[in-house]
């Protein structure tokens, strides 16, 4: 059994299967996402893969997490199945608060070269710039921002 | 919840982590073994997360007549595999693990396979509850 363990472990702490667990993750909970809610609105795989302008075969491996989707697919069959936050909350991990919303997050006010009054993002290459966080935070909503 | 394995301790049996550990071993050199363990990884992490609670999707569900779920990977395309578990004190148990062919000769076969697997992991289910430190961390 020690041999056996000593494989395992060894793995277990190896970074490249970790990053593929983490990959693969994600695929699965894209796959979760997709199957139960086609399934709630009771609509078929060829039906979604007419609604997203793709084929039931393409469907089928997104639900049986074995295919890795480009963005404009995913836009797609997210559209097709009425994605809320609550959806993409479940396949990224992150968490929403009580109203629905992705809470504001604390992060150095020149990642985004914030004016504190305004708020208004007016150098996204800062973000490259900033190699140290020893420096007040701000809260900042993402999404309010985003959404303007 | 943490998943852990099943571990006898009187008989030194773990026996999922014998069943998986040929595929941990040929990990580096099959692309087949590489993927089912990141996608059993996956699928465990994500029950643990949602506390076994359905819908999981077509990735896992309940076993019909018994206290036991079931998590279904493929391992190509002619082999699927099924790993049994149950839920028990914020814990995931990972009671027993078996190779399924993707199609039988009757469905009589498939049923009495399966039925066989299903009363070795419900066994293994029972010593646990009995037993409460046989376990492994997964």
């Amino acid at each position: 059994m020690n041999k056996k363990t000593n494989i395992i472990d060894r793995l277990k702490n190896n970074n490249e299967f970790q990053e593929k667990i983490k990959d693969a993750t994600l695929r699965i909970r894209l796959a979760n996402e997709v199957n139960i809610v086609r399934e709630a609105m009771g609509i078929s795989q060829p039906k979604l893969a007419q609604l997203a302008k793709t084929t039931q075969a393409i469907i089928s491996r997104v639900e049986n997490y074995e295919v890795n989707i480009g963005l404009d697919l995913l836009g797609r069959i997210a559209e097709s199945l009425n994605f809320s936050e609550k959806n993409w909350s479940n396949i990224f991990g992150f968490q929403i608060n009580s109203n629905n919303q992705i809470p504001a997050i604390s992060f150095p006010a020149s990642w985004l070269n914030i004016e504190q009054n305004n708020h208004s993002v007016d150098n996204a290459e800062t973000y490259a710039q900033i190699e140290t966080m020893d420096e007040p935070l701000i809260e900042y909503e993402i999404l309010s921002e985003l959404n303007k | 919840m943490n998943a852990v394995y099943y571990s006898d301790k009187k008989t030194d049996h773990c026996p999922v982590k014998e069943f998986l550990t040929p595929y941990f071993e040929a990990y580096e050199d099959s692309q087949e073994h590489e993927t089912m363990l990141t996608n059993l990884f996956g699928i465990i992490q994500l029950i643990c997360e949602r506390k076994n609670i359905p819908p999981l999707g077509s990735m896992a569900g309940a076993i019909q007549g018994y206290s036991l779920f079931k998590i279904k990977l493929r391992k190509n395309k002619n082999t699927l595999i099924r790993i049994l578990y149950f839920c028990h004190q914020d814990k995931l148990i990972l009671l027993h693990g078996f190779e399924k062919p993707e199609s039988y000769s009757s469905s009589r076969d498939k049923e009495r396979f399966e039925d066989k697997q299903f009363k070795i992991a419900d066994n293994n289910r029972l010593i646990f509850i009995q037993n409460s430190d046989f376990y492994e961390v997964f």
